[in-house]
């Protein structure tokens, strides 16, 4: 039970990392409804574009961890099981 | 300024700090993963340890994967992080180039037509009674900037910094090595209290002012606090004064003072005399000051000490030059100046017209002040104290509708005020005394030999 805890606390943070993540892609987002007009200003606009496709990728990995979370999780369950049978057993 | 920019000052400061709050979140985001990536590796470790302990063959790997997923992740982020930062000095580095540049382009400008700039200096001078009109008055300030030494007055910094940098050192210079430099103000008396029947409206700050300041040298050297209700307070500083037969700290040096001091020596007097006047900590404190006495209620209204103990948020200045004074945002301020006044334009800096702060200027004094105002005075006529009563008299009876609901937050709430006059002098700085320690300590210092 200590392990499947241990991977509870992991899924947490998880979800803190990938909710503040799409929290500043968000944020990234209202630079775009400013003026920018100057070539040097289309040029920071697009470093912008290019942060925020980054910090989409980085969801896109987070939503592949959580989802592995769950494999792992039921792995864990599973030799918990084990331990606690071989326990009984001795 | 006649040249193309695709530069707006607010888009920028906005655009970075939405970098720079994205670079924090980035930076928990990293933390987050960091910590989440060891955990999965500590469970995969401790699990392998009890399976091997309890004698159990199979062994888990999908935490071992976990673990580099989340590694995966981590690194993403940290470059995220990176970038963000990079960004937001980016802008930061873009605002500074381009306040270089703009301040620059302003040199150059007023450098390659300062034949013009100075014929129609004279001209505009000549027309208003050899007194320079507040904005060739402005003009010619930041022209005269241009040529101030690099060495000494950093001429890469915005002309409004320079001129501000060069009021201070002056005022400084002046404060240092003045008669006065030993010197701090102190509030010496108070009159008795009066009460003053007002309309409440912008004209009864004028009838207050007059009171305060219209007698000659009588009143020289006086604050008025008025009560004007029991939790409002308005504190009134006068324009400046002769100090050379009756003394007051709003002569020259006053003016020193509030550059270079900031007003800092006012403060205390003037907490003094509210306090006298029965104000509470919390309560109200309007400031309201003409010409000189302008300079310094907009400096007090960045005091920490008094804007923490009293609710100081509106300040009314009448024909003072007060642009490179930064109010903080919180305050509601109304500016009154006339164009042909010099005064407002001593500073090089047009006053604030920003948020909650509004400058209002008027062509000239009105047709029927003329006979009123008198003549003589170093500023003129524009300056005189009358001709601001009749401009506020102007903005009571046809206020300008963008500034009406504004003018409003000024009134007075009570028809019948309370007010008292407090003397400020300049007195000698009091030493704080010796202690028995000390002077034991001095007895044993042998006299050089």
């Amino acid at each position: 039970m200590m392990f499947q805890a241990t991977l509870l606390s992991v899924a947490s943070q998880l979800d803190d990392a990938q909710k503040t993540t799409k929290f500043a892609i968000a944020q990234l987002g209202s630079i775009r409804t400013l003026t920018w007009n100057s070539k040097v200003g289309k040029a920071f606009l697009d470093n912008v574009n290019e942060l925020s496709e980054r910090l989409e990728m980085l969801t896109g990995e987070l939503s592949n961890a959580e989802e592995y979370l769950g494999i792992a999780m039921r792995e864990i369950q599973n030799l918990e099981a084990q331990i606690m049978d071989q326990r009984m057993a001795s | 300024m006649g040249y193309e920019v695709n530069y707006n000052e607010l888009d920028y400061a906005q655009a970075g700090e939405i970098c720079q709050q994205v670079a924090h979140d980035i930076n928990d985001v990293v933390d987050a993963l960091a910590n989440a990536s060891q955990t999965a590796d500590r469970c995969e470790a401790d699990m392998n340890l009890q399976c091997m302990v309890s004698g159990i063959g199979a062994r888990g790997y999908s935490v071992g994967i976990l673990g580099d997923l989340i590694r995966k992740g981590y690194h993403q982020a940290r470059e995220g992080e990176i970038q963000a930062f990079e960004l937001t000095g980016k802008v930061s580095e873009a605002m500074r180039n381009y306040e270089a540049a703009e301040a620059a382009v302003e040199r150059m400008m007023l450098t390659s037509t300062r034949s013009v700039l100075i014929g129609d200096f004279i001209s505009k001078t000549r027309e208003n009674g050899w007194r320079p009109p507040r904005e060739n008055m402005q003009t010619f300030l930041r022209l005269l900037m241009t040529y101030m030494p690099h060495w000494r007055f950093n001429t890469d910094r915005t002309l409004n910094d320079q001129i501000e940098g060069v009021t201070k050192f002056l005022s400084q210079t002046i404060k240092g090595l003045g008669p006065n430099r030993n010197t701090e103000v102190e509030l010496t008396q108070q009159d008795p209290e009066q009460t003053v029947e007002v309309d409440g409206k912008l004209t009864s700050y004028f009838q207050l002012h007059e009171m305060l300041e219209g007698k000659g040298t009588e009143n020289n050297g006086k604050i008025m606090i008025v009560q004007a209700d029991p939790d409002t307070y308005l504190a009134l500083f006068p324009g400046t004064q002769n100090d050379l037969d009756v003394p007051s700290p709003f002569g020259l040096e006053g003016i020193a003072d509030g550059f270079g001091l900031e007003s800092e020596n006012f403060v205390d007097p003037l907490d003094e005399a509210l306090e006298i006047s029965g104000a509470k900590e919390g309560d109200e404190v309007i400031l309201s000051g003409y010409s000189q006495g302008g300079i310094h209620v907009a400096q007090l209204m960045k005091n920490k000490f008094l804007k923490h103990k009293y609710k100081m948020n509106k300040v009314l200045t009448l024909g003072s030059p007060i642009g490179n004074i930064d109010l903080p945002e919180d305050v509601r301020s109304l500016h009154v100046e006339d164009r042909k006044d010099m005064v407002p334009g001593t500073d090089g800096t047009a006053n604030p017209n920003k948020n909650q702060q509004y400058t209002t200027t008027f062509p000239g004094p009105r047709e029927q002040m003329n006979g009123i105002l008198p003549e003589d005075g170093l500023f003129g006529p524009p300056h005189n104290l009358k001709n601001y009563g009749d401009h506020l008299l102007e903005l009571d009876q046809e206020p300008k509708t963008e500034i009406r609901e504004h003018l409003k937050n000024f009134y007075l709430p009570e028809p019948l005020v309370k007010i008292r006059m407090f003397r400020l002098e300049r007195k000698e700085k009091k030493r704080p005394p010796l202690k028995e320690e000390d002077k034991e300590r001095l007895n044993q210092v042998a006299p050089p030999h």
